[in-house]
């Protein structure tokens, strides 16, 4: 039996037709149990062959022409993935860890063989991920990518990225709003990208927006999901402060007053006796100086 | 030896409305007492507490720095007007826990500058 890869390359079937059963109707009466374990095995499955078929071709050329393959592969594969959640959404959110699967097999795939990423595939990802209950490994993966694709400067590649990575730190909050330990692991990795950032000094602006989505998530995370945050610009970039904290009223309060400080309580006068020695007693008894 | 206040001193009302009830008693004391230093030298908070000027749309308007209670750190934000012998005064806008976030904010800033 012809290798699937070898089949596929062929053109002796399509992936379509590999993939249709699960994007058949006949899905409906499949148990999500043995859906979930016919992806699994099939994500396997083609994990193998795409080794198999990069670890034995050492032909540029070769590759080239795999590479146009395979990329059409993954857009029949994402669209069937795509596909198989509308239909079953509603009803198992076991299948959403394959999907999770089947994206970071997929980027694994792109950063072990060094190869850019189209747009289309990109977009196809962020699609899979936004609607799927994702883990933490694809964002991860995903998120490595964003930066090697920062790192050989294609400006335009990683301003989509980053705008792409955005939406899907948005997303996650949003899923992961009730799931404290999830919610933790997620301000985790917005602490490591913020971090991550600062060391590879990117030089323009189209990481800041993902920074700024970071910096927002950290802040909603830390203030138990509150979303009234106070946003405030510093060089282009938003900071999000609390609205419980000093810094976050006093820009409130600043806004509101709009410099009018009228209605403000005038609770001291010049004149009054203080006592500076009394209050040093004071201070140092309640250990606020020593 | 009785010092004199200097200055007039006014606060938000959310401060008495919100801030203060909020606070444990022993910060709810310490206010009163930081009222009574803003009052006599804003500038220098006679010595007993430290502060920085606060940035961009914060600009104009300081934080005093060093209270802590329980191991989390506060900030008492206020802004010295001085501008006229008859109304020389002092606003206080807020006195709560401090957000570290705006410290990477200030840090930027600084950065920048120097």
């Amino acid at each position: 039996v012809a290798k699937w890869s070898d089949r596929y390359r062929a053109g002796a079937v399509s992936a379509q037709q590999l993939f249709q059963p699960m994007a058949d109707s006949q899905l409906e009466r499949v148990s999500h149990e043995s859906l979930e374990l016919s992806l699994g095995n099939l994500i396997c499955q083609v994990r193998a062959e795409l080794n198999t078929l990069f670890s034995t071709d050492s032909d540029e050329a070769r590759r080239f022409d795999d590479y146009s393959q395979i990329q059409k592969l993954i857009h029949e594969m994402c669209e069937i993935s795509e596909s198989t959640q509308f239909t079953i959404s509603q009803k198992s959110n076991l299948i959403f860890s394959k999907a999770d699967d089947l994206v970071n097999m997929i980027l694994e795939f792109y950063a072990n063989h060094d190869w850019p990423l189209s747009s289309n595939v990109f977009n196809r990802i962020q699609s899979l991920l936004s609607k799927s209950n994702i883990e933490y490994n694809s964002l991860n993966t995903f998120y490595e990518l964003v930066i090697s694709i920062g790192e050989n400067e294609d400006v335009g590649a990683a301003s989509d990225a980053f705008k792409s990575i955005s939406k899907l730190l948005s997303n996650s909050f949003d899923i992961f709003r009730n799931e404290s330990r999830l919610l933790n692991t997620l301000k985790n990795l917005s602490n490591v990208y913020i971090s991550s950032l600062s060391k590879i000094d990117f030089p323009s602006a189209w990481a800041s927006d993902f920074k700024s989505t970071c910096l927002k998530i950290i802040a909603l995370i830390e203030n138990g999901g509150n979303s009234e945050l106070i946003s405030f610009e510093v060089d282009g970039e938003t900071i999000y402060l609390s609205p419980d904290s000093a810094e976050g009223k006093a820009l409130d309060r600043i806004r509101e007053s709009n410099g009018d400080t009228s209605h403000w309580e005038t609770v001291m006068q010049p004149g009054e006796a203080v006592d500076l020695e009394e209050i040093s007693s004071w201070l140092e008894v309640n250990g606020f100086i020593q | 030896m009785d010092s004199f206040s200097n200055f007039f001193i006014k606060q938000h009302p959310k401060i008495k409305n919100e801030d203060l009830p909020n606070l444990p008693d022993r910060l709810q004391k310490l206010y009163l007492v930081l009222l009574r230093i803003l009052s006599v030298d804003p500038y220098t908070l006679s010595g007993k507490f430290t502060s920085h000027k606060l940035e961009r749309e914060l600009k104009g308007w300081i934080a005093i720095d060093n209270i802590k209670d329980a191991g989390l750190s506060y900030r008492l934000i206020y802004r010295i007007n001085d501008s006229s012998d008859k109304d020389r005064r002092v606003d206080i806008a807020s006195f709560d826990i401090h957000d570290f976030a705006y410290d990477k904010a200030q840090e930027r800033v600084y950065r920048q500058r120097f």
